[in-house]
This record gives C-alpha cells, structure tokens and sequence, in this order.
C-alpha cells in the first residue's frame, strides 16, 4: 500500500519538457566541453587551505575557540570577545570511530543564523595530519577533504567553509577542522537541531617536485586557468585515508547571544552588480540590520535580479575592521543577507558599519547590562 | 561517444528516474535539472562498453548521486526552496501530497534508500552496491526513514 501511495505522489516529478528536449538533442548538438570549473574550484580552496595551515600553532588553551580566534586575528582577543566565547560555547562530545579513524564533534559557537562547529580528527597512530613526510612532496600539513561534508538544517540551506587547525596537543595524528557555518533562516536557535555527515576521509597532498616542473613549463607558478585538468590532479594527488560515514547532530542550546537592530527606519542604499556585458546601478532599500557579535543578518528591498548578498566594513571604535563576508546566503523568495565574522566581534567596541556604496549606519547604543 | 540511438533509447528510459534521484536528494527541481543534463552528458561521452540495460540504470544512478554530491559541496550552492516546484504537482489524491511533503522533510540519508526501494523496487542489497554504502546501513535507514514517515504522516492525520 505505501508503495504504491509512494509510487503514485513521486510519478508527478518528472524532468521538465525543456530537459527532455535537451537531452534528447544532445547527440547532435554535443560538443566536447572540459568541466574547468568543479576542480578549479577545488584546487582553489585547496590552495587557500594549504596556506592557512602554516598557521597552525602548538598551544593550548582552556577554550579551544579562543585560541584559535586569537591565531585568526593575529593579536589577542579583547576581554569582551574572550568573555563572550567563553559565555556561549556549547561544549559537545560526540565521537564517530570509522575504520580506524574518529571524528569528534568538539564544540559549537553559535548565533540563530552562524556557527562555528569544531570538529577534532583522530587518525591511527603512524599517520601523519600534522605535515607531509612523503619525498618531493611539499611537507605542509595535507588538506584533508571528504566525499561529502552534508549538513541538514531545519527549514533552512546553509553555506559552509572550513578551516583545518593544529589541536595544539603536540600529537601527528590529531587535528581540528573548524566549519564556519551560515544558514538563511534562523537554523541555529536554541532548541533547533543540525546534523552534519561525513563521507569518506581524503587527504589531498601537494607535489613540490611536479609545481617546479610546472614552473619551469609555464615560466611561473602555476595557477587556476592555466594548468590542466590532469595537471592539477598530479600537482595535488589525493589519498582515500578511510572510506565511511560519520554522523553527527547538534542541538542548539547557547545561541540566544545579544543581537542590536541597527536601523529604525529603511535606509536607501545604492548596488552595484554585474549582468552579462553590463554593470548595473540600481537603488535598495535597507529594511534592517540585525548585528550580533558572529555576524550580521541584512533585510533589503531591491531588483529581482539583484545579488543575494551584501558586503561591508563593521569599523571598531580604534580604527581597525572587519569585513562582513566569507559565508553569505541570502534567503529563498526574499532579499536577506547573512554574513558571519572569521572571529566574533565585542559589540561594545563597534563604532559604524560601512557598506560598499559608502553608506555609513552608526551603531546604537548598546542597553546597559 | 555512446551510439546516438542507444543513447536516445537510454534517455528517453531514464531522464525522469535520473531527475528524480537528484530531487530527492539535493531538494531543489532547478539544480535537478541541471544535474539531469549533466549526467547525460556524462553517458553520451562514456566509452566502456555497458553489459545490460540495468547496468545502465544503476550506472546513471550512480553518477547523478555524485553529482549531487558535489554540487552540494561547492560554495556557492544553496539550498533552494521546493515550495514553488512542489506547487506545481498536481496530485490526484492528498494523502498523496501529504506524503510526498512528509518525505521531503526527512533528512537526506533517509529519502534516497526510500526512493531505491519503494520507487525503482531495488532491494536493499542492490541499493548498498548503487550507494556503495553498507547493506546494514541501508537496512537501518529504511527502517529509521519509515519510522519517521509514520509518525509525521500520524502527526497530519492528527492535524486535519
């Protein structure tokens, strides 16, 4: 009975006429076209990874978040930062072992819309996470990938990227992976659950030897656009570490974080974008402004075709900022911005928010505690 | 390249059961679409040799699988809403939509082995070497997804 109930509601989701016509038309219209994008793409934040893995450090610290957003930052966290995070982590231990290898959900920083979820990573002893001890090869940390990192939210899509970081334990087989995750409906509130799954571990290594042949054939370091497909692959060959599935489930219990409306009423606002062959001037309005120390949440009214994302500077009271970007997602049937701070910011200290057009929207004042 | 009349005879099989693999997974009918293309084109440009029809099929389910999985892990990919897509079914019975609604609301280890076996009737040995994952953990996600079903689909009836 539930087969053929099943049956019947998902026989209504078919292809649409277009992609049937498409593809029935391929064969006279195929031409051999190379897929640059999905493994330029991959190279790209490889590359990103194996430079922000020098980074890594051997201290510890009794929250983890804090020494991590101090290395981020490069200076030491103020007392309001350290206060805020020591306040709001939500300390978890859930522990995953798959063919020798364990995952453990560590801890999770989080407002309704951002989280900071740390992961710690166990390989077998003998193996290294920390560097690189193959011949030729550059003796960086390798960047570890998945098959899938899937991350489910209630009602919500999500944006995520990663950062791999030393765990400061001294140990070669341990490392962090730091995911920097944004949903666009508030996926994150207290109460709300997110699972995060894993499949397959990667180690994804770089070829020293093979970047200086390259070198030598391009006349400089390579780089996206210029090398092939194969070259890539061979430039940075990847290891399958351990093949399996590790899930995970947060529940959100410390997300109820302060949040500031910076905005009473709209504010005009001036976008500027990109159409194919034209640049595009066209006038928003700001409906709202939600900041809070992880991100900020942006409410706007503009064209249909407008980007679903809003940069900016929030610039602190010393003269120093930081830029509103990284992880954007703007929310289905509605222009929504989200976006989330590489370390969260001390409210106290903020003193305006500048956006690209120049507008400047002065923080209010915060309510005494 | 694949012989065009093969081709067209694989297609014209298969492009409804590729797109709605990839629906169910990635839970978006735009970005099923393009990942339906793409795995036809994938087939059109595969040169070993097929040993059946039903290779085929799990060949196809298999490569829209991957190609979920790796939109989904590119930066830029969303989640999109399927309200609007799901507005445009026009379902004959609403116990029908309820269900399809219920089964689009559980997580997504759960819709694809439902999706195998109560849709393409694979068994759950069949749907561990499609999805390379083990045969317990299909089994386990079968039972946990129809438990899940059940008690949203109760919480519906409850509701009317």
């Amino acid at each position: 009975m539930f087969k053929d109930d099943y049956k019947a509601a998902f026989s209504k989701v078919t292809a649409s006429g277009e992609t049937h016509r498409r593809i029935l038309n391929m064969t006279k219209e195929h031409k051999k076209r190379r897929s640059v994008g999905g493994w330029a793409g991959k190279l790209l934040i490889a590359a990103v990874l194996v430079s922000l893995l020098a980074v890594s450090a051997s201290a510890a610290a009794q929250n983890w978040f804090v020494t991590y957003f101090s290395k981020e930052s490069e200076k030491p966290l103020s007392q309001g930062q350290v206060e805020f995070v020591e306040e709001h982590t939500q300390d978890i231990s859930q522990k995953q072992t798959c063919n020798g290898y364990t995952i453990e959900l560590k801890s999770v920083l989080s407002d309704d819309y951002n989280a900071y979820v740390v992961f710690g990573i166990t390989a077998p002893e003998g193996v290294y996470l920390d560097r690189t001890v193959k011949e030729g090869y550059n003796p960086a940390p390798p960047v570890l990938w998945t098959n899938g990192c899937f991350i489910e939210m209630q009602d919500s899509g999500a944006s995520s990227t990663w950062n791999m970081r030393d765990d400061g334990d001294g140990l070669s087989n341990t490392h962090n992976l730091v995911y920097l995750i944004s949903s666009n409906n508030a996926a994150f509130q207290n109460g709300k659950t997110c699972e995060i799954h894993f499949e397959n571990l990667i180690a994804e290594y770089e070829n020293d030897a093979y970047a200086t042949e390259l070198e030598k054939k391009y006349g400089c370091e390579p780089k996206l656009g210029m090398i092939t497909e194969e070259e890539a692959e061979k430039l940075y060959p990847r290891e399958t570490l351990a093949e399996g599935n590790w899930d995970f489930t947060i529940t959100f219990t410390k997300s109820n974080v302060p949040v500031v409306e910076l905005i009473d009423e709209p504010v005009d606002y001036v976008l500027e974008f990109d159409r194919p062959n034209e640049h595009v001037v066209q006038k928003a309005r700001i409906t709202s402004i939600k900041l809070s120390p992880i991100g900020a949440v942006c409410t706007y009214e503009a064209g249909e075709d407008a980007p679903n994302s809003i940069g900016g500077d929030i610039v602190m009271k010393d003269g120093t900022s930081v830029y509103l970007s990284g992880n954007t997602v703007g929310a289905s049937g509605e222009n929504r911005s989200n976006g989330m701070f590489s370390i969260p910011i001390a409210l106290e200290n903020v003193d305006y928010i500048q956006f690209p057009d120049g507008t400047k929207l002065p923080m209010p004042e915060l309510p005494a505690e | 390249m694949m012989n065009p009349e093969q081709f067209t005879r694989y297609a014209e099989s298969y492009i409804d059961t590729v797109f709605r693999v990839a629906f169910n997974y990635i839970k978006s009918a735009a970005d099923a679409e393009d990942i339906t293309q793409n795995v036809f084109v994938k087939l059109l440009k595969e040169e070993k040799p097929f040993e059946s029809e039903e290779h085929v099929k799990r060949w196809l389910i298999r490569v829209a699988v991957n190609e979920c999985k790796n939109m989904t892990k590119a930066r830029w990919w969303r989640q999109e809403n399927y309200d609007d897509y799901a507005a445009t079914l026009s379902f004959d019975n609403p116990a029908h939509s309820d269900l399809f609604y219920a089964v689009m609301a559980l997580p997504k280890k759960y819709r694809l082995p439902i999706y195998l076996h109560y849709y393409e009737e694979y068994s759950t040995q069949e749907i561990a070497e499609i999805l390379k994952i083990p045969k317990n953990t299909v089994c386990a996600q079968l039972r946990r997804g129809r438990e899940l079903l059940r008690k949203s689909l109760q919480e519906v009836d409850a509701n009317v």
